[in-house]
């Protein structure tokens, strides 16, 4: 089973990403900010990262760029977020995200995009 | 009456709805060779047009109402299951 | 924005938010049923709401809720976090669709996908009764279907084909329609047969058995067994809103033009055409268009048009004029010209690789459905983006490795296995270099970008675009409406129900302190002999009560609304209803500018749409049955408001069956709430006050109208709550009437103070029916009980000194008058002995607390003028 950590600080939409992926058949994981995210992170990898923005301690810029840096883990990132600035997608981007969507991520689409991150075939 | 039973003909008007469908598949049931005609029909529910499809009586007139009537053809023209 | 619409956004977000708390707090206390009870009706009451309106989608998705709590109520489900989390998730879905209507007013059909979802998700909790299961696997399964296989369409005339083609490739989008109705469905009074008829601009149709038909026997004309099929060039949206209410039993899927690319005809003379297949694709591969058109032709020229090749050329010219960059397809049907068989393009599309030069071994060894494709693209363009970022970040290593096990994880689940290897010497160069282009290059070499190269899989994604990007744009607009400050200026001004409660508060104290003057005038003329000081105290005092009483009016104004926000939402119910049940009703509604306090109006709003409900449900008849009776086939509801003094009446009459007193006797008695004594002894009157009664419910079988054991004694506890009070009136065969009798306001209370064993008590006004003084010779004693005639009626007396259990006689005036307050308590008079009447006060009526809260015959404390304490009663209690 794959498994996913989602790093968000607001519990509404950490549940909201659990419910779609454990529905989908993933083993899921939460963290509430980047520092407790990396603690679980150096403990076992994940397979893939849900990542909020704003968050307390180290955001999810922070605890992205310090994953990539430290060799820590390097499976594919999503970033999730309210803003559809182009340049907090940049920003994203060079942090060290795979992929920027924006909330609310509809359910399938998020799956589709877990989907295909995760390099699964289907049965 | 949406529906007129005549010897070996049934003569449908107008809208014919749900309640009409026992009657008309037990109609149907009882005299082979009968016949339907839709001419007039503007309406058919459902519950009648399955027993159409399943019974596959003879369609003596198609119904004058063009949507009706492109439908009906489709359903009852080609009457595979799958 | 209609008020009705602004009470139910407004009533609607409260309902969310108590849900929401309500859902937390069973976290910590799951075994409440209490809490559980309340959470359900709040779903119950907000479901039962939005069915008012067109909202199918926040309906489907609160029913759901309902279902799955009445579940969790009745112990068949057990509360738990995932359940909670599974409502939470719904409620903010129906949050959502409330930004939406207080938005734009409406909900869009957009959203019926995700509300059957969440609904089934909540359905599935409900375990073994669920109807369907819903697994988000689900999803992507259809998804691979996504592709109809469409060779049915060869039955549509080929001009025809080619037509729509032509017009599809120009943006006229071609849809299927797939609906497969539930087999129960005709019992729910839908009609698939009539509403497929309605899908506009349809140019196919089909309509099949879903399964074999049975023996004729067997055949069960009331269980569908049918599927409908339509291709159409209508929108979309146009079709999410004709099956809105279905939306589980539909599918719309864009149906790409080259799947009307089916060439047909007589295949006489077997496959004989090989030069022309060798030459045709060397046209191809040179970019010799005209070339290969004008072979084309040529052969078309020599060749019969009833045959297959004819057919075939033809819409290879036609592809070739329409869309010439489409190879694959222009290939796939020069290679069909071998087999003279239609090319299967559902497998086609989705095998297209633009960098595949080869067509006779397809390159993607699994498929992609149109969303994934989508995705795919989505995923490579974002690692393009992320590879042209600076090279200079300490982390860059991590980055392009993250890329790398991107690209390698999608590249593989695309099938597209050739890189790969070179993938990982490229990430090996890319982290030597410490540089991002070595994956960029192989990204140009194994992925380059599709816009440059149309292929028909992007064509499929642009086809499927427009239904997305609505759905996109609107949760922008959402998103938007949250973050920035679209903000339309107010016709009228929103102020928080507790700000206007603590305005009516403070007034309240003011009207008390201010009373307090009168007291110290006296007390300036007789403690200080100030008499000049004393006047001018009364007249300020005058002045002072003035302007309060009409701040006090002015307050209640505010607080008050008009009944019409409330009776507003009959027309609409009454005719959904009855029409559901197949009766005919008139709706007659009266007084609705009659005004009432704003909290009654909210107590009422649930009691009165339960009481119509019922009405319409067991009072009014079937039309047959009302013309075989001799009424008129139509029913009459009559809804009216009226005032009299500081009582609102809201009657609610019809002229059905009436309740037969004796089917409520035999009911009460059989589920154990009278004995047997008592049901000889009941009067008609008195059975029919027993369907106010706890646990009572006239009909057996709950129907989906008036919901599920809600009944009349909720009713009555709901208009109690406000110091109302319920009567019933029923003649059988006539009808109905029943009358909710409400006090104006509630915030300030009227109350006459009593005296008696020298004490003061309060008595709320709206309880007194009359003060008398009756002679002592005018009380009889019958049977033991002291009663006296008032107006040809008999009413009992009761000495306000034993209801307290104090120790005095009553005491009378000196003409030997006992004073008598006159109470109406549930449509009983009862007369109160006290020893002396007093002035009425308006007071602020406060809840008894403590040890005394815990006593009955208390209605609450008052602070009098004088600093005083009174003790406010309430005889319902008392007596």
């Amino acid at each position: 089973m794959k498994r996913i950590l989602i790093i968000d600080d607001a519990a509404t939409v950490r549940l909201y990403h659990r419910n779609i992926l454990e529905a989908a058949g993933y083993a899921v994981e939460e963290a509430v900010n980047g520092i407790e995210a990396l603690e679980k992170v150096m403990q076992t990898p994940f397979d893939l990262y849900v990542v909020d923005i704003n968050m307390p301690k180290l955001d999810g810029y922070g605890f992205l760029k310090e994953m990539r840096r430290q060799d820590i883990d390097q499976a594919p990132a999503i970033m999730v977020s309210t803003e559809a600035e182009a340049d907090d997608r940049q920003r994203a981007y060079r942090a060290g995200a795979n992929l920027y969507l924006i909330k609310p991520v509809k359910p399938a689409e998020l799956l589709i995009h877990v989907h295909l991150l995760l390099g699964e075939v289907r049965a | 009456m949406a529906i007129i039973y005549q010897k070996k003909l049934a003569v449908f008007q107008g809208t014919v709805t749900v309640e009409e469908a026992d009657g008309l598949l037990e109609w149907l049931l009882l005299s082979t060779n009968s016949r339907v005609n839709l001419g007039e029909c503007l309406n058919l529910h459902s519950a009648n047009l399955q027993v159409l499809m399943a019974v596959k009586p003879t369609i003596a007139a198609w119904p004058k109402d063009a949507n009706l009537c492109v439908w009906l053809k489709a359903a009852l023209n080609t009457n595979q299951g799958e | 924005m209609n008020p009705l619409l602004e009470q139910f956004l407004s009533e609607a977000r409260e309902f969310l938010q108590d849900i929401a708390e309500k859902l937390m707090q069973l976290e910590g206390d799951p075994d409440s049923t209490q809490m559980m009870n309340e959470l359900f009706r709040l779903v119950h009451t907000l479901k039962g709401n939005s069915g008012l309106f067109e909202f199918p989608e926040m309906t489907r998705v609160l029913h759901a809720g309902e279902d799955l709590l009445d579940a969790v109520r009745d112990g068949r489900v057990n509360y738990s976090q995932e359940l909670a989390d599974r409502l939470l998730d719904a409620m903010d879905f129906v949050n959502l669709l409330v930004d939406e209507v207080e938005l734009k007013g409406s909900t869009g059909a957009g959203h019926a996908q995700n509300a059957v979802r969440l609904a089934e998700s909540l359905r599935q909790l409900i375990g073994s009764a669920a109807v369907e299961t819903f697994d988000a696997a689900d999803t992507l399964d259809s998804a691979d279907h996504k592709i109809p296989d469409l060779s049915e369409l060869t039955a549509l005339p080929e001009q025809l084909r080619m037509a729509l083609y032509r017009g599809s490739l120009n943006g006229a989008e071609l849809l299927l329609v797939e609906y497969c109705p539930e087999p129960e469905c005709f019992f729910k009074g839908e009609d698939p047969f009539y509403q497929v008829r309605q899908i506009p601009e349809s140019v196919w149709q089909s309509v099949q058995s879903l399964e074999p038909w049975p023996q004729l026997s067997k055949l069960d004309a009331y269980s569908c067994n049918l599927v409908f099929r339509a291709l159409t060039t209508a929108l979309p949206e146009e079709l999410y809103e004709l099956f809105r209410y279905t939306p589980e039993q539909v599918r719309i899927v864009p149906v790409p033009a080259i799947m009307l690319v089916l060439p047909q005809g007589d295949s006489n003379g077997g496959p004989v055409y090989d030069d022309f297949i060798t030459d045709a694709l060397k046209f191809l591969d040179a970019d010799d268009l005209p070339g290969l058109k004008a072979s084309a032709r040529v052969l078309l020229a020599i060749s019969a048009p009833s045959l297959w090749l004819s057919s075939a050329l033809s819409w290879l010219l036609l592809v070739l004029e329409l869309d010439p960059d489409n190879r694959a397809a222009q290939r796939t049907l020069i290679a069909s010209l071998h087999t003279l068989t239609a090319p299967l393009w559902s497998t086609v599309i989705t095998t297209i690789d633009t960098v595949n030069e080869d067509d006779s071994k397809p390159q993607l060894s699994t498929t992609l459905c149109i969303d994934e494709t989508q995705d795919f693209d989505a995923i490579l363009q974002a690692q393009r983006e992320i590879l042209a970022q600076p090279d200079s970040d300490l982390w860059l290593n991590g980055r392009l490795t993250g890329v790398a096990s991107t690209l390698a994880a999608c590249h593989r689940i695309a099938g597209l296995t050739d890189g790969l290897p070179v993938l990982s010497e490229a990430l090996a160069e890319a982290l030597a270099q410490a540089s991002a282009s070595p994956l960029r290059s192989w990204l140009e070499d194994y992925a380059p970008q599709q816009a440059e190269v149309p292929s028909a899989a992007m064509q499929l994604v642009e086809a499927a675009e427009p239904a997305n990007e609505a759905v996109e744009e609107e949760s922008k607009v959402q998103l938007g409406r949250r973050t920035e400050d679209i903000y339309t200026g107010p016709k009228t001004l929103k102020v928080d129900q507790e700000k206007i409660d603590l305005l009516m508060g403070l007034i309240g104290e003011m009207v008390v302190a201010k009373n307090s003057l009168p007291y110290l005038a006296v007390k300036a003329e007789t403690q200080y002999g100030v008499r000049e000081l004393s006047r001018e105290i009364k007249s300020q005092y005058a002045v002072i009560n003035r302007i309060a009483e009409e701040m006090q009016d002015a307050i209640m104004q505010v607080r008050m609304m008009p009944v019409s926000f409330i009776f507003q939402r009959f027309p609409r119910l009454v005719r959904d209803t009855s029409r559901k049940l197949g009766k005919e009703v008139n709706l007659f509604l009266e007084g609705e500018t009659t005004e009432i306090d704003k909290n009654i109006v909210e107590a009422l709003s649930d009691p009165l749409i339960h009481i119509v409900r019922n009405s319409l449900d067991h009072g009014i008849e079937l039309p047959e049955v009302r013309r075989a009776a001799g009424k008129p086939e139509a029913g009459r509801l009559t809804i009216r408001a009226t005032q009299e003094s500081d009582r609102v009446y809201i009657d609610i009459s019809d002229d059905g069956k009436g309740i037969d007193p004796k089917v409520i006797k035999d009911k009460a008695y059989e589920k154990g709430l009278i004995d047997e004594a008592t049901l000889e002894r009941l009067t008609d009157q008195e059975a029919l006050n027993l369907v106010f009664a706890a646990g009572f419910s006239t009909v057996e079988v709950i129907s989906d109208l008036s919901g599920r054991g809600v009944g009349m004694d909720v009713v009555r506890n709901a208009v109690e709550k406000v110091n109302g009070t319920v009567s019933l009136e029923s003649e059988a065969g006539k009808g109905t009437r029943i009358r909710l009798s409400l006090p104006l306001s509630m915030a300030v209370t009227n109350v006459i103070i009593v005296e008696s064993d020298n004490q003061l008590f309060g008595i709320p006004m709206d309880m007194v029916v009359e003060t008398v003084r009756i002679p002592r010779s005018a009380i009889h004693t019958i049977k033991r009980r002291q009663t006296t005639v008032l107006r040809n009626r008999i009413v009992p007396l009761l000495a306000l000194n034993d209801l307290l259990a104090l120790d005095a006689e009553p005491r009378t005036n000196e003409d030997d008058m006992l004073a008598t307050l006159v109470v109406r308590i549930n449509d009983e008079h009862i007369g109160i002995l006290v020893d002396d009447f007093r002035e009425t006060v308006d007071i602020i009526l406060k809840p008894m607390v403590g040890i005394i809260g815990g006593l009955g015959g208390y209605a609450g404390s008052a602070l009098l003028g004088d600093g005083s304490v009174l003790m406010v009663l309430n005889p319902k209690e008392l007596v």
